[in-house]
C-alpha cells in the first residue's frame, strides 16, 4: 500500500497516541464484530437453542454441531434462491453500471439545454425514498407486464442516481482535453465515451460495481412485491421465509444468514483496492 | 464522360449517406440527450407517472376489483389518526439519531484512519466495512435475536455482566430505538468512514504543511482544514443518512417479524404504508401517507440544498 | 502474490458453487424423471381415457397443511382417475403469504388456484369483489354437518368463500408436572376466582408465573369477553370495545399483573417462535389456547408430553359458557382462475367431507369442523393416536364436555384494523404500562372508529 497524503510528518508521531488509537480501533471492530462471532457460533448450535436462547457468545463444544450446514447444503432450493440472486446481482451491476455511466459522461462533458434541471433531477430521484413509490410503482411495473420477471427488479435502478451523480463527480476530475484529442483522431462521440473513459473510469467503476452491488444482494422489499414464484425468489426473501412460526426452519436459518454473507465478502476483498482508490477519486468535489 | 459523372455523383449520394449517418453519430448537438437519455426515460416511467399515479389514488378508496373516487376523505382520516403521528414521530426521531452518531463518530474514525500516527489502517477499514455486506434481513435477524428478551441472549448477557438488570428491549420505546439506531450504525458506520477517508484524501498536502510550518497543532488543522475541506463530503453524507432515516423499513420488517411492535414503537412512516397498503390492502389511505412523506421529503432537502448552496454551484 | 492467491481462491470457490447448482439441478432433473412415470400410470391403466391431469396451484403458511392436500389428492386421483390432479404446493411466510397474495389479487396476476388464508388477514380479502368461488353449491352434501359458525367467518352475504379448517374450541392446558407439586389440582379451577386463588398458589410455591397476559394477539382478551356474552364488534361489524364486558375482560388480567402473579412471555404471544420457546421451556404452566396448538405441542415439544393436561377455560360465573372458536384459516379458490371448478371441488373433498376430516384429526391434531365423525369412537379414542397419546386426558372428551358452549366470534370488515390496533396499542398499555383501563378503551374504540369502514 503506497502512503497517501498522510498529513502529519513521519518523524513527529506520538507513540502513546498511536497505542491509544490502536487500541481504540481494536475495541471498535471486536464490538463491530460480536454480531458476526455471535450468528457463526450460533449456527454451530442444535437450532432449538435459538429460540430459547437468542444469539449469544457460549459455547461448549459437546453441543455444537455440524447438523445445520448438513441440512443446508443437502437443500436445493436455499441453493436456487442463492443463484437466483447471483444473476439478478451480476445482471443488475452490469447494466447497472454500464447505464449510469453513460448517463453520467453525458452530464459531464456536454453543455445542453436544460442540463442544469435535469441534474437536479438526479438528485431529487437520490433524495426521495424509492419505497414511498412502491405501490405505484408496483402497478406500473405490472402494467408493463414485467410482475415475476427479473427485468422488474432491475428496470427501476437501471439508471442509478446515486451511481450517476458518483460518476458525474469522478468525470469532473477528468481533463476535457482527452476528448478532444479523440474527435481529432475521428471518433465518434460514442466512440470516445467507449473507447476512451469507460476504460479510464475504471476505479470508480469499481467502487460503484461494489455498491451496487450490495445494494442488490441484499434488496429485500422491490424483489419481495414484483417477485411471486417463490422457485424465482432472492436470498433475503428466502430467508425470512424460514423464520416463519409454522415451520422448523431455524436450523437453515442461521447457517443459511452465514453463507449468505460470503460471496459479497469475496468481492469485496477482490476490490478492495479499486474500492477505496474509487471513492476518493469519485468523492464529492466542491 | 457522362458514365464518370455517374460514378461520381452515385459515390456522392453514397458518400452523403454515410455522412448523415456520420453526422448523427458525430453530433455534438445530440450527444448529450442520447445519453442522458435512459435518465429521461427512469426519471418519467418510474419517478414522475408513480407520484401522479399516487396523487390519484390519494383521492380513492380502492379494492380488489372495485374503485372508488372519495374526494377528502382519506386525508381527513389520516389527519385524525393517531398511529400516523406515531409512525412520523419514530421516523423523525431515528433519523435524527442517526444523524447525530453516523456523521461525526465516521468522521472521528476516517479522521484517525488518515492520520500517519495510525497503522494498520487497511486492516481496520476492511472490518469496519464488512457489516454493510451483510443484507438487512440477515442484520435484522441476527439484532432480533441478540435484543433477545431473554438473559442469556448476547445483548442482556452484557447488561447483566455490567450488574444492570435484563432489558426487554424490543418491547420498550427507548431501548427499542436504541436497537434500531445501533443496528443502522453497525451497517453504516464503515460506509460513512470511507466517503470522509475519501474526502480526507483528497486535501491537498501542502495545507497541512502550511499549517505545521505556522505551528498548528492537531485540533486545528482538523478545524481549520480538515472540516471546511469536507464540506461537501459532508453535505452528501447528510443527504444519504436522511434518505436511509426516513426510507427505513426492512430493519423494522425484520426485528419485529413483520408484525406490528408493541406500541407502535417501532413503526417507521414507510413501514405504515406498507401496514395499510398492503398489510390491511387499503392502497388510497397508503398512497395518501405516501404523498405526505414525499413532502416532508422534498421540504427538508429543499433546506438542506438552499442552506449549503448546492443548487448554486451546479449552475455554474 | 497475494493478489493471486485471492483470485485462485474466487475461482475455486466460483467453480464450486457452480458444480454445486450443477449438482442440485441434477438431482432435480433425476426428480423428475421418477415422477414422471408414475403419474402416467393411470393412464396405462386406463388406456380410454386421456390422463389429462390438472396442475393446481396451492399456497398456504403451514406445512402440514400442504401435505394434508397431497395426501387428499392422492385420494382424489384415486376416486377420480378422469379428472386427475397434480398439486403444485408453494409455502411462504405467514405475513409475506398474505401481502404477496392481496398484490397478485390486485393484478389478476399469478394468483394460485387454492389459497389459505388466516382469519385475521381474512377481513382484508373480504372488501369490494370477492375474487374467491363461493362453495356453497359443492359443499351441499357436507354442509348440514359442517359446525355453522365456522362456515358464517368465512362468509359474505350468505355466500361461503373459505373451507374452515377446524372449530378451534379454546380450552386451557396445563402443565401437570408444574402445578402439581405446587399443590394445584387443575380440576377444581371452575371460574376465575379459583383460578386467581391458583395463580397466587403457584407463584408463592414456585417464584414464577403460571401463566402470561397477552399483549400480542387478543385470544385472552376474546374468551374473557365472550363469557360474558360480548363481541369485538357490533352488529354492523363496528368496533365495540368501550363496553363494561370489555372493561371487565382487561381488569381482571390488569389486576394480575398488578398483584405480580402473572408474567409476561417473549413476543407477547405464545404462537411464535419465542413464545413456543418459553411454553416448551415450562415458563408457563396453564395456556388459555384454541385446540389447535395441541398439533404445536405434539409436533414441537416433544419434552413436554405425558404432563399436559387439557380442561375447559374457567368462567366468571358458572353458566356462562366455556369456550369460544377462534383462530383458523380458510381455503379458498380463485374465481378467476382457469381451474375454478375443480379446485373448489377439491378444496370441498380434502377439507368438509368426513375423509378430508378425519386426516385433520389424525394428522394435524385439529377439532374438525364436521361433527358426523365426532361419535366414531374408534377414531377419538384410538390409543394409537399421537395426540392422544400425549395428553393425560382424552382431547375429545373435553371437546364433547364443552360441544355446546363453543361461541362464536365474528369476523367482519374491521376486524384485522381492530386487531391489529389491540396487539399493538391497548394491551400494551393497560398491561405493560398498566394504564387506566376505562380511559385506554375509550381511546382505543375512538381511533378504530376514525379507521373504521362501515359494513358495504
Amino acid at each position: 500500500m503506497k502512503p497517501g497524503n498522510q498529513h502529519t510528518s513521519k518523524l513527529n508521531y506520538n507513540p502513546v497516541a498511536r497505542v491509544a488509537m490502536v487500541i481504540f480501533f481494536v475495541v471498535l471492530c471486536t464490538i463491530i464484530m460480536l454480531p458476526f462471532v455471535s450468528m457463526i457460533l450460533t449456527s454451530f448450535k442444535p437450532s432449538d437453542q435459538l429460540m430459547r436462547d437468542g444469539f449469544n457468545l457460549s459455547f461448549s463444544r459437546d453441543i455444537m454441531t455440524l447438523e445445520n450446514y448438513k441440512a443446508l447444503f443437502t437443500n436445493a432450493t436455499y441453493f436456487r434462491w442463492y443463484a437466483n440472486s447471483i444473476i439478478i446481482t451480476i445482471i443488475q451491476v452490469v447494466l447497472s453500471l454500464f447505464v449510469s455511466a453513460w448517463v453520467g459522461y453525458g452530464f459531464a462533458f456536454y453543455q445542453f439545454k436544460g442540463k442544469n434541471f435535469l441534474f437536479v433531477c438526479v438528485m431529487i430521484i437520490m433524495m426521495v425514498p424509492f419505497e414511498i413509490l412502491m405501490l405505484p410503482l408496483y402497478i406500473q411495473i405490472n402494467s408493463l407486464g414485467l410482475v415475476n420477471s427479473i427485468w422488474g427488479i432491475i428496470l427501476p435502478y437501471l439508471a442509478y442516481a446515486m451511481a450517476i451523480f458518483f460518476f458525474v463527480q469522478y468525470l469532473k476530475g477528468i481533463p476535457k482535453d482527452i476528448v478532444d484529442a479523440g474527435r481529432v483522431d475521428g471518433c465518434s462521440e460514442y466512440g470516445i465515451f467507449l473507447r476512451l473513459i469507460l476504460p479510464i473510469m475504471k476505479p470508480a467503476l469499481a467502487a460503484m460495481a461494489i455498491l451496487i452491488g450490495v445494494f442488490s444482494w441484499n434488496n429485500y422489499l422491490w424483489p419481495l412485491l414484483v417477485l411471486s414464484d417463490p422457485a424465482k425468489f432472492t436470498l433475503p426473501i428466502g430467508l425470512n421465509s424460514l423464520v416463519s412460526p409454522y415451520g422448523n426452519n431455524y436450523q437453515l436459518l442461521v447457517a443459511g444468514s452465514v453463507m449468505s454473507v460470503i460471496p459479497l465478502l469475496i468481492l469485496f476483498l477482490c476490490a478492495q483496492e479499486h474500492f477505496i482508490e474509487g471513492m476518493t477519486s469519485g468523492s464529492v468535489k466542491g | 464522360m457522362n458514365k464518370e459523372n455517374k460514378i461520381n455523383k452515385r459515390f456522392k449520394k453514397s458518400n452523403l449517406n454515410k455522412s448523415s449517418w456520420k453526422s448523427i453519430l458525430y453530433s455534438q448537438k445530440l450527444a448529450p440527450y442520447v445519453f442522458v437519455l435512459p435518465f429521461i426515460l427512469t426519471f418519467l416511467i418510474f419517478f414522475i407517472y408513480p407520484i401522479i399515479r399516487t396523487s390519484i389514488m390519494s383521492f380513492q378508496d380502492i379494492s380488489i376489483g372495485r374503485v372508488n373516487f372519495i374526494g377528502l376523505n382519506n386525508y381527513i382520516r389520516l389527519f385524525k389518526d393517531s398511529t400516523f403521528y406515531i409512525a412520523v414521530r419514530n421516523s423523525v426521531t431515528y433519523t435524527i439519531l442517526t444523524l447525530a452518531i453516523l456523521i461525526p463518530l465516521p468522521l472521528l474514525f476516517a479522521w484517525m484512519l488518515n492520520s500517519r500516527t495510525m497503522i494498520g489502517q487497511d486492516v481496520f477499514k476492511s472490518l469496519l466495512f464488512i457489516p454493510i455486506l451483510t443484507s438487512v434481513v440477515v442484520a435484522g435477524i441476527t439484532f432480533r435475536f441478540m435484543f433477545n428478551s431473554t438473559d442469556k441472549a448476547l445483548a442482556n448477557s452484557l447488561v447483566i455482566l455490567l450488574g444492570g438488570e435484563k432489558i426487554q428491549w424490543l418491547s420498550r420505546r427507548w431501548p427499542a430505538m436504541m436497537v434500531m439506531v445501533l443496528l443502522c450504525f453497525w451497517r453504516w458506520a464503515g460506509m460513512n468512514t470511507v466517503y470522509f477517508l475519501a474526502g480526507l484524501k483528497q486535501i491537498p498536502e501542502e495545507l497541512y504543511e502550511a499549517a505545521d510550518i505556522d505551528g498548528a497543532n492537531g485540533w486545528n488543522k482538523f478545524r481549520y482544514i480538515s472540516l471546511p475541506c469536507l464540506r461537501p463530503t459532508m453535505i452528501y453524507v447528510l443527504t444519504i443518512s436522511i434518505y436511509g432515516g426516513l426510507s427505513m423499513i426492512t430493519e423494522y420488517l425484520m426485528l419485529w417479524g413483520g408484525k406490528s411492535s408493541p406500541q407502535n414503537i417501532g413503526l417507521t412512516i414507510v413501514g405504515y404504508i406498507y401496514q395499510k397498503g398492503i398489510n390491511q390492502n387499503n392502497m388510497g389511505y397508503a398512497s395518501c401517507v405516501g404523498l405526505i412523506l414525499l413532502f416532508i421529503v422534498l421540504a427538508i432537502n429543499l433546506v438542506i440544498l438552499r442552506t449549503t448552496g448546492v443548487f448554486g454551484k451546479e449552475r455554474d | 502474490m497475494k493478489k493471486s492467491l485471492l483470485w485462485v481462491i474466487v475461482l475455486i470457490l466460483s467453480i464450486s458453487i457452480i458444480a454445486s447448482f450443477s449438482f442440485t439441478g441434477c438431482k432435480k432433473a433425476e426428480v423428475v424423471e421418477e415422477e414422471a412415470p408414475a403419474a402416467e400410470e393411470p393412464a396405462a391403466e386406463e388406456p380410454a381415457k386421456e390422463a389429462e391431469v390438472t396442475t393446481l396451484e396451492v399456497w398456504s403458511f403451514v406445512q402440514p397443511f400442504l401435505d394434508h392436500y397431497e395426501k387428499m389428492a392422492g385420494f382424489w386421483n384415486e376416486e377420480n382417475p378422469d379428472r386427475q390432479i397434480e398439486l403444485k404446493p408453494t409455502l411462504l411466510e405467514w405475513g409475506p403469504m398474505h401481502d404477496k397474495l392481496a398484490i397478485v389479487l390486485q393484478s389478476g396476476e399469478g394468483v394460485p388456484d387454492i389459497v389459505d388464508i388466516e382469519i385475521g388477514k381474512w377481513p382484508n380479502f373480504m372488501t369490494g369483489e370477492v375474487p374467491f368461488v363461493d362453495l356453497t353449491p359443492y359443499a351441499k352434501d357436507y354442509i348440514d354437518d359442517i359446525v355453522e359458525s365456522r362456515l358464517e367467518i368465512y362468509s359474505k352475504n350468505g355466500k361461503v368463500y373459505g373451507a374452515p379448517t377446524h372449530v378451534g374450541a379454546t380450552v386451557m392446558y396445563y402443565n401437570v408436572d408444574l402445578i402439581e407439586p405446587a399443590g394445584i389440582d387443575y380440576t377444581t379451577l371452575i371460574t376465575w376466582d379459583d383460578f386467581e386463588n391458583a395463580l397466587r398458589t403457584y407463584k408463592e410455591a414456585t417464584g414464577k408465573y403460571m401463566t402470561y397476559a397477552e399483549t400480542y394477539g387478543a385470544y385472552q382478551f376474546t374468551y374473557l369477553l365472550t363469557q360474558q356474552g360480548k363481541d369485538l364488534i357490533d352488529e354492523e361489524g363496528m368496533p365495540n370495545l368501550d363496553t363494561p364486558e370489555a372493561l371487565k375482560a382487561v381488569s381482571l388480567i390488569q389486576k394480575w399483573v398488578k398483584e405480580d402473579i402473572v408474567g409476561f412471555i417473549p413476543t407477547g404471544n405464545a404462537d411464535t417462535a419465542e413464545g413456543k420457546a418459553a411454553v416448551a421451556a415450562g415458563d408457563i404452566a396453564a395456556l388459555g389456547y384454541p385446540f389447535w396448538y395441541m398439533s404445536r405441542l405434539v409436533d414441537e415439544m416433544p419434552n413436554l408430553s405425558g404432563k399436559i393436561a387439557i380442561a375447559p377455560l374457567p368462567v366468571f360465573e358458572v353458566g356462562q359458557p366455556r369456550s369460544v372458536g377462534l383462530g383458523g384459516t380458510g381455503t379458498v379458490a380463485y374465481a378467476n382462475g382457469e381451474h375454478a371448478d375443480l379446485a373448489a371441488e377439491f378444496i370441498v373433498y380434502a377439507k368438509l367431507s368426513p375423509e378430508g376430516n378425519r386426516y385433520m384429526w389424525t394428522d394435524l391434531g385439529y377439532d374438525p369442523v364436521n361433527k358426523s365423525i365426532w361419535g366414531e369412537r374408534d377414531l377419538t379414542h384410538d390409543e394409537g393416536n399421537k395426540f392422544i397419546q400425549y395428553f393425560i386426558n382424552n382431547p375429545f372428551d373435553v371437546l364433547m364436555e364443552i360441544e355446546d358452549e363453543i361461541m362464536c366470534v365474528k369476523t367482519m370488515q374491521n376486524s384485522g384494523i381492530i386487531n391489529d390496533y389491540l396487539s399493538a396499542n391497548t394491551f400494551n398499555r393497560i398491561y405493560v404500562n398498566l394504564e387506566d383501563p376505562a380511559t385506554v378503551l375509550a381511546e382505543t374504540q375512538r381511533d378504530l372508529m376514525n379507521e373504521a369502514k362501515p359494513a358495504e
